[in-house]
């Protein structure tokens, strides 16, 4: 079970408050997906505000493998002007 | 010039050559929006709410189109129907429907300015006749200016499809309170309590407007078969393709954008206001069209950067150890939804170790315009609070306000505001360096005071793609998108040039259009250095090894014994050893091989890293008027690596110099109808050249290991510092704190009063 | 609603041009002889964007009517160069990188040049209120002053007999 660690705004918003979750996904794919049927909507703000770190590093190809231990982290993004 | 030069590690990188587009710039040659002109091309002109808030029950456009020159006249019903969607832009994410709105008002108008009609006529005399023949049948609405307005009981509803987002339970009622955020960590109330020391003081900002020099403006040109060109200026061609795209129900490859050279942005051109308009007008008229705002338009209707009301309770230990910190504020969105609520929580603390935090923001829309970004958007507004509560902690501790930072310094390793780890990150170095500078200890003259503050903003990759090639003489093309706003065609060709070891000068840049080049973000967010001078940098790596290969083939060797090195192969092993073929020489036979050649490297780089800055300020203060004046600056920045240092330093200087104009002089004006009193330069008061000192720089290179030549974006962080730098000084000055800006003559005068 | 016909002399060149009584002398520069140099940046002689020299006087040409450009000379950015030679201020904006976006900089340099003209020899403080009538938003200024400053000791040393010139 790869653990999915949520910041605001999407623990609030999509999971009642909660900061994490643990989602069994072979890749950031497949977590989303499973994500978006817990709570429908999911996918589309993570598509459209969401930095995506697997293990401590920033990610933005979301065929990166996941496994058993992987920790996702899920944080709003920052573009700036 | 002000700094020394980089040590001689790379030929290129490091020094300041001129700028590629610089003869253009200095003779009037360049083209900028309102230079371009397309054959047979027609003028438009938009009609502006009057009021602030309004129901548009009817609009009559009968006169207008009667007009003799007038070839079309749009209204908001012109636009088709776009959900509220959140979509990927590249700039964060947007709602295509608030932004189909803001350029065209629908049901109601939301400020004065607001775009109701627009007309395109054979002259832009005729076609602000035809506005004034436009018969719009307004309900007034009574309108809220102010967060205190908007959020009073009873105070009129702006949207009722905006729902305070954020809070534990959905609300049921439509609210002005668009939204809240909150990042919270440990248990903050508990740290105060046990704190030896704690401050606590509330402040306020105003919004202020980006103030670019050129006004917004495009020419569009619609087709019959729906295949459209758009020339603007803009901060991204893309963007603005994508945009007028998803608005208007076309094809994202049947829109060409030609980016013009851009007169400034800062944050303000990443969002379209004119290209849907001119697209409808052009469709109609079946002409191509121009508009161009005025400075009046601009100032009603573009920007600004929100202003924010904040209120810090900040605690430390009797060593100065920071304990634990709330912070609650509350942003003026203007019309839409989308102020940068997230990044101003994110950035208010983000430069200290805080191991308990609770920092609560609230957005609120207001009858003004809707908000966009500017530089570092967000992150001012919550800094300067924060910056001031930790000079009156050290007040309060008897502490030095560099030490009492050294002491509180993120480092790498500590968790930044994505929660991860932070890499080669230089605040502590700043520090360092803002300690040892000499303005730090400089004496004061009579009447003035020092400030220092210091400030960080995240960065940004995002998507670029650049294409280079080698021509057969040996000179090399790179192809961006990514709009020069400030020399960054230069810092492309020198990031190319020393990676494929030629002179700067045998590499050109060419910012190209949408149809001729992959998808680039943005120039926003302080990435085009970073991450299109990565592509760069990638793309001229394949190119040598295709070079490469190339000298082997021709030297019959294999390519592992072939150096490439001064721009040239060189063989190393073989019959052939000790043999060089230049660039040239190579790139001359491509007939002889599958053609020229070239690379195109698309990138999405992650691993940007954050930027921080430490700014001295020293103001001096006419106590018989209260007019603030600064006389000295510092500006210290861990800026990666400078590609090309004067650029760098003019961030930094620019920079400065608008965080000073939001600190002393900028605010807008609005009378009881809601309109916008100083919408021109004279009344809005940006600084001008015999406002301002010297800015000095001082460049720290904390090299981004994730970059080839070590950059960190460095454009945004110089904004952030200067609002807390100045009002602590001020304060110091005054000898009583001054919270609420702008420090404006008639405010400093009673604050003075009060003290007495 | 009859045009005028204006004749007037631009950057050494005799020239006509028709304009409505309203036009300012910067639409003509820009419509009528494609002269885009000089930029409109408010329209209200607040942002020195637009300027040029009008018989030997510094002007924001959004501000003059164009038919009062009638019998008179008209110097613009199009104009400050010698052919391909670059004038002392525009190789000095260029050395000390004085621009970013480079939409103020026409004005700046025309500014520039007529300060230089009418004082060879500017303090810091004269450079910065000659120039406070034009807006740069990119650079805060340092780097202009230092230019125009810069381009001044070069025509000095210009301007000095070839005996007394020191080699840089």
């Amino acid at each position: 079970m790869a653990r999915v660690v949520l910041t605001p705004p999407f623990g609030t918003r999509f999971f009642g408050g909660r900061d994490h979750l643990d989602i069994d996904a072979g890749n950031v794919f497949a977590l989303v997906r499973a994500l978006d049927g817990l709570a429908p909507g999911f996918a589309d703000e993570a598509g459209s505000r969401a930095a995506i770190a697997v293990n401590g590093t920033a990610i933005t190809a979301w065929d990166t493998r996941l496994n058993a231990d992987s920790e996702v982290l899920f944080v709003l993004r920052i573009a700036g002007g | 010039m002000n700094a020394p030069e980089n040590p001689s590690r790379f030929r290129i990188v490091g020094t300041r050559p001129v700028r590629p587009d610089g003869i253009d710039k200095v003779t009037g040659k360049a083209i900028y929006s309102p230079d371009f002109a397309a054959p047979g091309m027609i003028h438009g002109a938009i009609l502006r709410s009057p009021h602030a808030h309004a129901r548009i029950r009817g609009i009559n456009t009968r006169k207008a189109e009667a007009l003799p020159g007038v070839k079309a006249v749009i209204t908001g019903r012109d636009f088709p129907t776009v959900e509220s969607l959140e979509v990927s832009l590249g700039e964060g994410s947007g709602n295509i429907l608030h932004t189909s709105r803001n350029c065209m008002a629908l049901e109601k108008a939301l400020y004065h300015g607001h775009a109701v009609a627009a007309v395109a006529a054979t002259s832009e005399a005729i076609a602000r006749a035809a506005l004034a023949l436009i018969e719009v049948d307004y309900e007034v609405l009574p309108h809220v200016i102010t967060v205190a307005e908007a959020q009073a009981p009873g105070a009129p509803i702006i949207h009722d499809t905006v729902f305070t987002s954020g809070l534990d339970e959905t609300p049921i009622t439509p609210s002005n309170t668009s939204s809240r955020f909150v990042i919270a960590d440990g248990d903050p109330d508990a740290a105060l309590a046990a704190s030896a020391v704690v401050v606590e003081a509330s402040f306020s900002t105003q919004p202020v407007h980006q103030c670019y020099i050129e006004p917004h403006g495009c020419v569009a040109s619609f087709n019959a078969d729906g295949q459209a060109q758009i020339w603007a200026s803009s901060q991204g061609a893309f963007m603005i393709r994508d945009l007028t795209a998803s608005i208007l129900g076309l094809r994202q490859a049947d829109i060409r954008v030609t980016p013009l050279e851009i007169g400034g942005g800062f944050g303000g051109k990443t969002t379209v206001y004119l290209e849907p308009v001119a697209m409808l007008l052009s469709r109609k008229a079946g002409r191509p069209v121009r508009i161009m705002m005025t400075r009046d338009e601009v100032f009603r209707a573009s920007g600004p950067a929100p202003g924010t009301e904040a209120t810090v309770r900040i605690g430390a230990a009797a060593d100065g150890t920071l304990t634990g910190a709330i912070i609650e504020f509350t942003s003026r969105g203007g019309a839409f939804p989308g102020a940068d609520v997230h990044p101003s929580a994110m950035h208010a603390l983000a430069h200290y170790r805080v191991p308990a935090r609770r920092v609560t923001g609230w957005e609120v829309v207001t009858n003004t315009a809707s908000t966009a970004a500017y530089r570092a958007p967000g992150a001012p507004q919550t800094v300067f609070p924060v910056e001031c509560c930790m000079d009156e902690l050290a007040t309060r501790l008897g502490m030095d306000p560099i030490e009492l930072r050294l002491k509180n310094a993120v480092r790498p390793g500590d968790k930044g505001l994505n929660h991860l780890p932070l890499g080669a990150v230089g605040f502590v170095e700043c520090l360092e360096a803002a300690k040892a500078h000499p303005h730090y200890t400089a004496p004061l003259g009579p009447n003035q005071g020092r400030g220092i503050a210091g400030g960080s903003w995240a960065n940004y990759g995002g998507p670029s793609t650049v294409e280079l090639s080698v021509a057969d003489d040996g000179s090399v093309l790179v192809v961006t998108g990514s709009p020069d706003i400030g020399g960054s065609r230069a810092s492309m060709a020198m990031m190319a040039a020393e990676t494929l070891g030629l002179p700067y000068e045998a590499v050109r840049v060419t910012i190209a259009d949408t149809s001729s080049i992959g998808v680039s973000m943005a120039t926003a967010g302080s990435r085009t250095t970073f991450a299109t001078g990565r592509a760069v940098v990638d793309a001229a790596k394949e190119v040598i090894a295709a070079l490469r290969d190339r000298a082997a083939n021709i030297w019959g060797a294999a390519p592992s014994g072939v150096e490439w090195r001064d721009g040239a192969a060189h063989c190393l092993t073989g019959d052939n050893a000790g043999q060089s073929l230049s660039i040239a020489q190579i790139a001359g036979r491509a007939g002889q091989f599958s053609g020229q050649v070239s690379s195109v490297v698309s990138v999405t780089s992650p691993d940007y890293l954050p930027g921080f800055a430490v700014h001295i300020c020293d103001t001096e203060l006419d106590p018989e008027t209260g007019h603030l004046r600064v006389v000295r600056y510092t500006a210290v920045q861990d800026v990666g690596r400078a590609i090309h240092p004067d650029y760098v330093e003019g961030q930094l200087q620019g920079g400065s110099a608008q965080g000073i104009g939001w600190a002393l002089s900028e605010a807008y004006s609005f009378n009881s109808a809601g309109e916008v009193e100083n919408a021109g330069f004279l009344d809005y008061r940006m600084p001008v050249c015999s406002d301002l000192p010297m800015i000095d720089t001082v460049m720290v290179e904390v090299p981004n290991p994730g970059h080839p030549y070590g950059v960190k974006g460095v454009g945004e962080v110089p904004i952030v510092p200067p609002l807390a730098a100045v009002a602590i000084a001020a304060s110091h000055a005054a000898g009583v704190p001054l919270r609420h800006l702008p420090l404006s003559p008639d405010k400093v005068y009673a604050a003075l009063q009060s003290r007495n | 609603m009859s045009k005028i016909l204006v004749s007037a002399t631009v950057n050494g060149d005799a020239q006509q041009f028709l304009c409505e009584p309203g036009d300012s002398l910067l639409d003509a520069l820009r419509t009528q002889l494609q002269l885009t140099g000089a930029k409109e940046g408010c329209g209200s002689g607040d942002c020195g964007a637009c300027t040029v020299i009008l018989d030997g006087r510094m002007v924001c040409s959004c501000l003059v009517f164009a038919a009062e450009a009638e019998g008179r000379i008209v110097a613009t950015i199009e104009g400050v160069a010698d052919g391909s030679v670059l004038h002392p201020v525009q190789t000095k904006f260029l050395e000390h990188a004085a621009l970013q976006c480079g939409f103020c900089t026409p004005g700046f340099i025309v500014a520039a040049k007529a300060l230089l003209e009418h004082n060879p020899d500017p303090t810091e403080s004269e450079v910065r209120y000659w120039l406070a009538g034009n807006l740069c938003r990119c650079t805060g200024y340092d780097k202009i002053v230092r230019a125009v400053m810069d381009a001044g000791a070069q025509l000095r040393q210009e301007q000095r007999p070839a005996s007394e010139r020191t080699t840089a």
